[in-house]
């Protein structure tokens, strides 16, 4: 069965995004077809605008409408110290335990052999160059509770060890094989001070 | 634990049925075809959700209806408890627990079937899993360092392949070999501790039927973090080559060992049968101790090959249960003396009695 080629395109252009199916694809078709028109309009320039204004920092690879992140432009904050996050959200759950005061640093995912991700599709180049550069003295390795994060904290630290910078990793507690977006401030913060060098 | 009552309604070979059952021993018996194993594996499925056969969820459909429903209704110190669930021709499930949808998987229920002969006959591999399976029923711990190995495992290998291709470089195994001989070390230890309970239960429960000795042997391919770190290291042109991990708990032996000799290799068919059926009678001891209550023991077919004394005594021991459930040929029903729960089945039909 075809659609009129206007809902096709939409379709295929939905089934694109990530976790989104064929199937649902179609289901959010037809609804967005039915929405008033002010409120589609609203949606395709959310899209438009988000896509236009937002890139990544500079620095640390945080998302921001400037060049440096509202972290990395505030001179408040202590650029010896860098926490390495997988994604950009991942700072957002740092943040709200108001334990670190420190700047960022985010890969872009962890290691997965199965997935074909190495360190060379990670951003591990840009903080050794980060760590020479800024004169950083420690790196916090906040990588997630699962298999690959714990490996790619382990293979940072072995890097950057031999640079003579000191690697920590969060304190256990958080749970295992878990996202650090979903764990809560309260162990988040906790496992923030109690890290531990590796 | 006790299974009271179960009502079958399109599955396997039964249209509708209702079987009730007892405290005690019983038996289902008929003749070859009729359905006492789908008997049984209806009421494991209803209380683990799991068929005990390498079955897809549609095979237990019965053939020409659209969906297959069991309902247990058993009782443990929880107090009464109702499961119902639905099997759709497609493979989709659904459970009610107490008439409310839910999850449920029950933990105490033990079940031998002629696949589990394996577990001594077998690979090396039938061995680990029937003992990593109980350790993780009974540690949460170790269930979460068995995932954890086995995800890491996967990667290695992959990235062994990688290497292989030219695609990655060596030094990135040095994170997975740290998880794994982490991991690893932990896994080994767990295995340590659950073989000597399992080797203590189950020579005890020998020495209750004959004089028998057995002992379990475990050889890990290497015992400790440095070992394994060291071993995994060592190989690796070898693994490169291979794109495999050929060291860790994953390669471990385990050998049964019945009055000196090797089990798997010198064993008659029945020490192994004797051997596996105990061993499954342990595990309802080490989950009774880790649970607080004795669960249902289910074997199928466990007479075969062995002879009536043999059976006798099975039979002394299932008499000890809270409920053991059974299925036998007509000709075996002898080896129960007349007691226990008599359960006929003929063509997806029960009636009780002798
Ligand atoms: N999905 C199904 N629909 C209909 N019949 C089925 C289905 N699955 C299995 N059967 C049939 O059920 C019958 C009984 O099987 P079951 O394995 O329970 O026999 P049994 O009484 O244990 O026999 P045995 O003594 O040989 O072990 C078999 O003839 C089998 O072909
Ligand atoms: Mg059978
Ligand atoms: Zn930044």
């Amino acid at each position: 069965m075809y659609y009129t080629p206007p809902i096709e395109r939409l379709i295929a252009e939905l089934a694109r995004l990530p976790g989104i199916g064929p199937k649902s694809a179609q289901r959010l078709a037809f609804h967005i077809i039915k929405v008033p028109l002010q409120e589609a309009e609203d949606l395709a320039q959310a899209i438009v605008e988000a896509r236009r204004k937002v890139q990544f920092c500079r620095r640390c690879f945080n998302l921001s409408e400037m060049e440096l992140c509202e972290y990395c432009s505030d001179s408040r904050r202590d650029s010896s110290l860098v926490c390495v996050v997988e994604e950009a959200k991942d700072i957002v759950a740092i943040e709200r335990t108001g334990e670190f005061r420190g700047l960022y640093h985010v890969l872009g995912g962890a290691i997965s052999p199965i997935d074909g991700v190495g360190p060379e599709q990670l951003r591990v180049n840009e903080l050794v160059s980060r760590i020479k550069e800024d004169k950083v003295e420690e790196v916090i390795l906040a990588t997630n509770p699962s298999v690959e994060g714990e490996a790619t904290a382990l293979y940072i630290a072995n890097l950057i060890r031999s640079m003579g910078v000191k690697a920590t990793r969060l304190a256990s507690g958080l749970p295992v094989g878990g996202d650090l977006e979903y764990a809560d401030e309260v162990t988040l913060g906790r496992a923030l001070q109690g890290r531990r060098e590796i | 634990m006790i299974v009271e009552e179960i009502k079958i309604c399109d599955f396997r070979n039964y249209v509708e049925e209702k079987v009730s059952f007892k405290r005690g021993v019983n038996v289902i018996y008929g003749e070859n075809g009729q359905g006492k194993t789908n008997l049984l594996e209806a009421i494991f499925y209803a209380l683990t959700s799991q068929s005990f056969r390498k079955a897809q969820n549609s095979d237990l459909v019965r053939e020409g209806a659209e969906r297959g429903i069991v309902l247990a209704e058993f009782k443990g110190v929880m107090g009464v408890k109702r499961i119902a669930r639905q099997v759709e021709g497609d493979g989709n499930t659904r459970t009610k627990v107490d008439g409310k949808e839910g999850v449920y998987r029950c933990k105490n229920v033990v079940c031998f079937t002629q696949e589990d002969l394996l577990i001594v006959k077998g690979e090396p591999q039938r061995r680990r899993d029937f003992v990593d399976a109980i350790m993780c029923q009974l540690d949460r711990v170790y269930e979460n360092e068995i995932s954890r190995y086995r995800k890491a495992l996967h990667q290695r290998n992959e990235l062994l392949k990688m290497i292989r291709r030219g695609e990655a470089q060596e030094r990135e195994l040095d994170a997975w070999e740290e998880i794994l001989a982490e991991s690893g070390e932990n896994i080994v230890a767990g295995r340590k501790k659950i073989l000597s309970a399992i080797e203590e239960v189950t020579d005890r429960l020998i020495k209750s039927v004959d004089e028998s000795d057995l002992q379990i042997r475990y050889y890990p391919t290497a015992d400790n973090l440095n070992t394994l770190r060291e071993k995994l290291k060592r190989n690796r042109q070898k693994e490169i080559a291979r794109g495999l991990t050929l060291i860790g708990p994953h390669r471990d032996e385990m050998v049964f060992v019945l009055n000196g000799r090797n089990l798997r290799t010198k064993g008659s068919q029945g020490q192994q049968r004797m051997t596996v059926i105990l061993l499954k009678l342990c595990t309802a001891d080490l989950l009774e101790r880790y649970l607080g209550e004795r669960g249902v023991v289910i074997l199928d077919d466990f007479s075969s090959e062995l002879d009536e004394e043999s059976t006798t005594r099975i039979v002394q021991l299932l008499k000890k249960e809270e409920q053991a459930i059974v299925t036998t040929n007509r000709n075996r029903l002898g080896d129960f003396r007349g007691e226990g729960w008599f359960i006929s089945v003929q063509e997806g039909r029960v009636s009780y009695g002798l």
